[in-house]
């Protein structure tokens, strides 16, 4: 997260040329400019040879077997477990709840907490979130009777505090909001969010799926009751994430999914639910894609990150000053440094963010254009969608120097 | 790209015999089609309004320029020849359609198909209507 109020770390530390070379994909595409990170991240070595291993030598199913194999599968699986609780601060390793992704476990959420909610109940949003943290709680909405709230925005895109106390009422019962924006890059203001669901005891939930990447966290620090994320958007595989909750809160979840694994004991007519953090993980895990992604965190946690952040503070300056010099250009988002993430939308007057996308996929450059899982958003700002350049550690200056090259070379064959 | 800005057939028809509205749910893309036939089943008038890329303007030009006059049953060929030079690069083969021969390029590109498809399977289906 960049924030310019912050002592500026030492960029020297950092030498993104060398952490490039970790990466296979730039070997495997060397012209590659890699800037759809908020999308997905590339695997550095150490994941891919993290989940080679496990399957060449740790490959079975876990808690069951009491064959050597099978131990050390469980045993994998579980220091994964005790690696991303490390990641996330937890207090204990049963308060991490492995899914298929963000989407997963906002879902494995929504659907607990049905149980529990009655016609009347509030949840309340934004108008910024990811139709991950939308749709689930939509449907919920639908099956239950519940009323969806939800907080506006200021004119740049980021969360509009000043009618929170209007919006969180008695019968709210969670606020559930991203932690920083996939299109915008904003990061959201968590003090009064947090001060204002907990005053009528209503839970907080982060959509951290862009925030991830960006280094270990402390959801105790936080203050906040649930943070979801996904590895592949954190330098980990694809098909595994989690939901994160506060153990109290966890506990009173009821299961809302069936299966094996996840149950004490089991008659024809009933069926008691075993502890945490089996009785939210039916079925076979994604054990491998927890190996890698706990290998991800592991990584992560060794790198100097206060000078990862410095350097993707000056990349991301050097692309909001370069698109601000360019006629026609308008940023969507705050179009400064303070609390943000180092990822850019824009709108290209009179060009289709697909065009200019495809420009920039001729010249070897990876980026995102279109809604980005956000319609009440573009909505917001009128857009039928916007172009997102998303930068991680191991993007260059002349990565973003090509993007702004290519979009002057755009406009002159687009408009 | 000089496809695209000729917009050819953009606008609204007065009365429509039918009309159709298909988004692409990817990216957010949007086609009006609105098309009159007559009882000899050939398509007399036809309109579009596009909110969308350069490629999906493209298709939707070509149809204005190249569906009126024909037999619905030449224009349900024209898609399926479209999808198959798309999917399969394979050239138009019907004489009515040599001219979506300009889409080739995008054979191979498949993110991008939807974008090409989508004016003509809103066409189709309000052909369907």
């Amino acid at each position: 997260m960049i924030d310019m109020q912050m002592t500026k770390p030492d960029a020297t530390a950092f030498n993104p040329a060398e952490v490039k070379k970790q990466f296979p994909i730039f070997s495997s595409h060397p012209q590659l400019r890699y800037l759809d990170n908020a999308a997905t991240t590339q695997c550095p070595m150490t994941v891919i040879q993290a989940v080679d291993q496990h399957e060449h030598q740790s490959r079975a199913n876990i808690s069951r077997g009491i064959y050597p194999l099978a131990e050390m599968a469980t045993e994998a699986y579980d220091r994964a477990r005790n690696t991303l609780a490390r990641y996330l601060g937890a207090q204990d390793a049963s308060e991490i709840i492995f899914t298929s992704g963000t989407t997963g476990a906002i879902n494995l959420l929504a659907n607990a907490y049905a149980a529990d909610l009655k016609e009347g109940d509030e949840i309340l949003l934004s108008l910024a979130e990811h139709h991950s943290n939308l749709l689930p709680w939509q449907i919920l909405s639908r099956r239950t009777g519940i009323k969806l709230r939800f907080l506006p925005l200021t004119a740049d895109g980021r969360i509009d505090m000043r009618s929170l106390n209007k919006q969180v009422t008695e019968r709210c019962r969670l606020v559930a909001v991203t932690h920083a924006s996939n299109v915008t890059g904003a990061v959201t203001e968590l003090g009064p969010l947090i001060d204002a669901a907990h005053s009528v005891n209503a839970a907080v939930l982060l959509d951290g799926a862009q925030m991830a990447q960006h280094g270990p966290l402390d959801v105790n620090a936080l203050g906040v009751d649930f943070y979801a994320l996904s590895g592949h958007k954190m330098f980990g595989p694809t098909g595994i994430g989690l939901l994160w909750g506060r153990q109290d809160l966890l506990k009173k979840l009821t299961p809302p999914f069936g299966g094996g694994g996840m149950v004490h004991r089991v008659t024809i007519d009933s069926f008691e639910p075993a502890d945490l953090p089996a009785r939210l993980e039916p079925g076979t895990p994604p054990i491998t894609q927890a190996v890698g992604l706990a290998a991800a965190a592991a990584w992560l946690m060794d790198l100097n990150l206060n000078a990862v952040e410095s350097h993707l503070n000056h990349l991301t300056g050097r692309l909001l000053d370069g698109l601000n010099s360019i006629p026609g250009i308008k940023l969507i988002g705050p179009d400064d440094l303070y609390q943000r993430l180092s990822l850019i939308s824009l709108d290209l007057a009179k060009v289709h963010p697909h065009d200019l996308s495809q420009i920039f996929a001729d010249r070897g450059i990876a980026v995102r254009g279109g809604h980005h899982c956000a319609e009440p958003l573009m909505k917001f700002f009128g857009l039928m969608g916007t172009t997102r350049a998303s930068l991680a550690l191991y993007n260059d200056e002349t990565d973003i120097d090509a993007l702004l090259l290519a979009i002057e070379e755009a406009q002159r064959i687009l408009i | 790209m000089a496809l695209a800005r000729d917009a050819t057939g953009s606008g609204q028809l007065q009365h429509p015999r039918a009309r159709v509205q298909l988004d692409n749910p990817l990216c957010g893309d949007r086609v009006i089609i609105e098309v009159t036939w007559n009882d000899s089943g050939i398509l007399t008038e036809l309109a579009h309004e596009v909110q969308g890329c350069a490629l999906c303007r493209a298709t939707a030009s070509l149809i204005g320029r190249d569906t009126p006059g024909k037999q619905l049953t030449e224009i349900a060929i024209a898609q399926t020849e479209l999808e198959r030079l798309l999917k399969e690069g394979e050239e138009p083969t019907h004489h009515h359609w040599q001219g979506l021969s300009v889409f080739k390029p995008v054979h191979g590109h498949k993110s991008r198909y939807e974008c090409v498809l989508l004016p003509f399977k809103a066409l189709t289906q309000a052909l369907e209507v």
